[in-house]
């Protein structure tokens, strides 16, 4: 065994069958694992047009090769199908210690056919695999069905489940693990909902091994010897949580605020990392194997009551600034709301602030929402989110997201989305290269799959001008393809703040033996990345789509540091695709898609 | 003076690295369910602990072994003999803790033996929940803690 | 040179009485003066704001500053404001500027500005990070 331990479960809802076996390991070593294998095994196996909530669609849970190993933050697995949300392949990425349970059982993934007639869930126990019965747990929320199957079968088991957003098909529910853990965004809990399927409760007793052991158990304490001595992954983010960076985006003026209206919020900082660790932190929490500890645990009394973890920093700006709101009690109520019922709060705060500017420009009433809804109304966020959660009233338009919902009204250019995915937490157009990653990301509006927040704002590994576009197009490709590594290896994107892909490719090396060089396992990220733009490009999403929201392009930003700008996007689409040689379309020619073994 | 390992509940993040660490160190393997260090986590009071073996002075393992296998040595660590052990499993049940497991894969006894004198889960312990110190006055990690306190307010006044 | 300001001020038949606490190495001192009614415009002072684990070592979330003429003098006047504790964050042993810390003059890096030797203003806003991430 290397890394992987061999085998993938198949489960088959409709005829309910299930079936073990042996993973294709050519497709291990090209795709190496989690996003990228999980891609893989679906394309292959589903038709291009399928339609993600119909039988036809498969859901995918895969694990990596580094997943539940010594390895620095092993923890995570991504959920892989078609994301209901945006049409585009879904591979959500979550940690926790789901994943690594999932190989102790003796797998490396379970991909999930067809539909269930009623409610199951699935229970694993090593060897021992059956589809269960899940009629008392359907209607439950995150929390509450994670507790029960815990009781009924022992406290070493890990749940992956929906909750009543999965099951009732909000087009952004998320599949939640350990609780409060997510595979947050583009919807693929509402596929696994769709299915019938409830929950994944897993119990694992066997060991996970290594081609090299004692090389990869040397990579593996350098690589944390380094995390331990940078201050951001050795006592920053333990510290303060990725909430910390409410201040920072906010002082360098691309802190989109309601709406993206503006991008400077007056009161960022009483919702920032350090008021939280102020008010509501307990401690901090680490996922699997993780020496980062950037989770929070936080606790509420009072109006805003409940315990639960979060909010991170994506989920404290959509929840926060860009519905101008600053009451972080009700920001964390709105993020454990989302977090039990099982939703992405950065759609969900994004198509909250939507439709605030929608209800600010009278295209709709106070009738229609079911209350009025003025940015700043912390109230109506916390309504709102159980409501959509539940689809009733309302919120179930806003269940769609806020592109469906803001076309159906005559306005989709309010919709602060790309492909249907709502953009997350950095302006554009104040931070030209994070633009440039909304429009090219393969999953629409996603801020992790080229974090270019790194080198432009925080200075690592170097620091570039926010406002240059120079550079830009080449640093992300580079950024996309290394992320594609690690999403694909089963590690945190955190690790890379503090080591590289040197590191990263060791730890490859010394745990699966394949002697590939540093350059080989980018240049693996690099035929991901192309994988997923095919299959985008088959379901018809062309140049045109890697663009921006309007207000992005045309409406610079009113006040502060960046007052005055757009987003140049245009200046850095053409360089982007010369960099990954494509033509000037976006199309990967003949020659690329030969290259990359395609 | 010997070193024992010593448990702060308040620093443990809950990340289980000293479990994965210890079972490779076991077996050159990875698997939580064959280390001899278990963190248990509760997380609605806000702590989680390791817990390990505590080579009790006066250790129910050693008494009740019926073949003598488990002995402790000059460091003050209960190590077992592999030779001796039988499998019998009685010291699972005398461990008044719960600190000695099963490996069911290797047929043997799990039990902490500080890595010779090395630990590895307070080696690499993210955040210093776990120590190998001597348990002196000054080392106490809480009697630091509190005497801290003092230390800030006389430097506040 | 620089001090830090905590201030009082009362009209007094149409002027402003202003009352100043000095407190520079730990002398105190309170020094009252009867100012011109138009001194809230003339005596602005540049701001300072300490973000995340600074904010433990400054105690304050901001502080009025007037003095130092660029980024280097700032950090030397708040070193021997503060002492060692935060002097080990934002400055080596040799006096540079350490690379731990992010800068921002008015939201702008002072790598894009003139570093160490970038100079600033009565109205300037200096914000101070240390090396933070999220995502």
């Amino acid at each position: 065994m290397n890394g992987w331990v061999g085998t993938i479960l198949r489960v088959n809802l409709s005829d309910n069958i299930v079936k073990k076996e042996a993973l294709n390991d050519k497709w291990a070593q090209a795709f190496i694992g989690a996003r990228g294998l999980g891609t893989k095994y679906y394309i292959s196996e589903v038709g291009h047009d399928a339609d993600p909530l119909s039988e036809e669609n498969n859901l995918i849970f895969m694990t990596g090769p580094l997943t539940g190993t010594f390895s620095p933050s092993s923890g995570r697995y991504n959920v892989v199908t078609k994301g209901p949300l945006t049409g585009t392949i879904a591979a959500s990425n979550s940690g926790g210690f789901f994943g690594p349970e999932l190989k102790y059982a003796g797998y490396d993934g379970i991909i999930i056919e067809g539909k269930a007639k009623k409610p199951v869930y699935l229970y694993i126990n090593d060897d021992k695999v059956e589809i269960k019965d899940a009629t008392e747990l359907w209607g439950k929320n995150t929390f509450i069905t994670t507790n029960m199957l815990l009781e009924k079968y022992g406290e070493d088991y890990k749940v992956a489940c929906i909750g009543p957003a999965g099951e009732k098909r909000v087009l952004y529910a998320g599949v939640m693990n350990d609780k409060n853990r997510a595979a947050g965004r583009t919807g693929v809990g509402a596929v696994m909902g769709y299915k019938n399927l409830k929950a994944v409760v897993v119990r694992g007793s066997k060991s996970i091994e290594v081609k090299n052991p004692e090389d990869f158990f040397k990579t593996c304490k350098d690589a944390r010897r380094k995390l331990k001595e940078h201050p951001v992954t050795g006592t920053g983010l333990g510290q303060y949580g990725t909430e910390i960076l409410v201040n920072i985006i906010n002082g360098v003026g691309s802190f989109p605020t309601r709406n993206w209206k503006e991008s400077i919020y007056d009161k960022a900082d009483d919702t920032g990392g350090e008021a939280l660790a102020e008010k509501y932190l307990i401690r901090n929490k680490g996922c699997f194997g993780c020496p980062i500890g950037c989770g929070r645990l936080t606790k509420l009394n009072g109006k805003y009551e409940g315990l639960g973890e979060g909010p991170e920093y994506e989920a404290a700006w959509a929840l926060g600034a860009d519905c101008g709101i600053n009451d972080l009690g009700a920001i964390c109520k709105a993020n454990f709301i989302c977090n039990e019922l099982g939703m992405d709060p950065i759609t969900l705060g994004s198509t909250i602030a939507c439709a605030m500017e929608m209800y600010d420009r009278g295209i709709i009433s106070e009738k229609e929402i079911g209350r009025p809804l003025k940015f700043g109304d912390a109230e109506a966020l916390v309504e709102l989110t159980e409501k959509i959660g539940k689809r009733e009233g309302f919120g179930d338009i806003m269940a769609q997201g806020s592109y469906r919902m803001a076309e159906k009204y005559g306005c989709p250019e309010l919709s602060m989305s790309v492909k249907k995915q709502e953009m997350p937490a950095y302006d554009g157009r104040g931070i030209q290269g994070i633009g440039l990653n909304y429009a090219t990301s393969n999953r629409g509006g996603c801020h992790v799959r080229g974090y270019m927040i790194s080198p432009e704002v925080l200075g690592v590994p170097e620091k570039l001008d926010q406002f240059e576009t120079e550079g830009k197009a080449a640093m992300l490709k580079v950024f996309q393809d290394l992320t594609a590594v690690v999403d694909s290896l089963g590690l945190c994107l955190f690790t890379t703040f503090g080591i590289g892909l040197p590191e990263i490719a060791a730890l490859y090396r010394t745990a699966t033996g394949f002697d590939y060089s540093d350059e080989e396992i980018l240049q693996m990220g690099e035929r991901i990345w192309n994988m997923e733009k095919l299959y985008n490009l088959k379901n018809g999403f062309e140049k045109t789509d890697d663009t921006l929201p309007p207000r992005l392009l045309k409406e610079p930003i009113s006040e502060g540091p960046a007052k005055g700008r757009v987003s140049q996007l245009d200046k850095m689409l053409e360089e982007y695709y010369k960099e990954r040689g494509w033509d000037s379309n976006g199309i990967p020619p003949e020659e690329k898609i030969r290259e990359l073994g395609l | 003076m010997s070193k024992v390992l010593m448990i702060s509940p308040k620093k443990c993040i809950g990340c289980k690295t000293c479990e994965i660490v210890c079972s490779f160190g076991k077996t050159l393997a990875f698997n939580p369910k064959h280390a001899a260090v278990t963190v248990h986590d509760y997380e609605e009071v806000g702590i989680a602990v390791p817990m390990m073996c505590m080579q009790c002075e006066d250790a129910a393992c050693i008494k009740v072994c019926p073949v003598s296998a488990l002995s402790r040595d000059e460091e003050g660590v209960v190590s077992i003999n592999f030779k001796k052990c039988i499998g019998c499993k009685m010291c699972i049940s005398a461990c008044p803790f719960g600190n000695i497991s099963f490996d069911s894969e290797k047929k043997r006894i799990v039990k902490c033996d500080t890595c010779l004198g090395e630990p590895k889960c307070a080696e690499f312990c993210p955040s210093g929940a776990i120590e190998f110190t001597e348990a002196t006055g000054l080392n106490i990690a809480k009697k630091k803690d509190l005497a801290q306190r003092f230390k800030e307010i006389f430097e506040e006044v | 040179m620089g001090f830090q300001r905590n201030s009082s001020g009362r009209k007094n038949q149409g002027a402003w009485v202003i009352s100043i606490e000095i407190k520079r190495r730990g002398v105190n001192r309170i020094i009252t003066c009867k100012c011109p009614s138009d001194l809230e415009s003339r005596v602005i002072l540049m701001k300072v704001k300490f973000y995340a684990n600074l904010r433990d070592i400054s105690k304050v979330k901001e502080m009025d500053v007037s003095g130092p003429k660029n980024i280097k003098e700032l950090l030397l006047f708040l070193s021997s404001e503060y002492g060692k504790e935060l002097k080990r964050k934002i400055l080596t042993e040799n006096n540079e500027i350490h690379s731990d810390i992010i800068i921002l003059v008015n939201g702008r890096h002072i790598d894009h500005l003139q570093w160490g030797e970038t100079k600033l203003c009565s109205t300037d806003v200096i914000s101070l990070f240390p090396r933070i991430a999220g995502g």
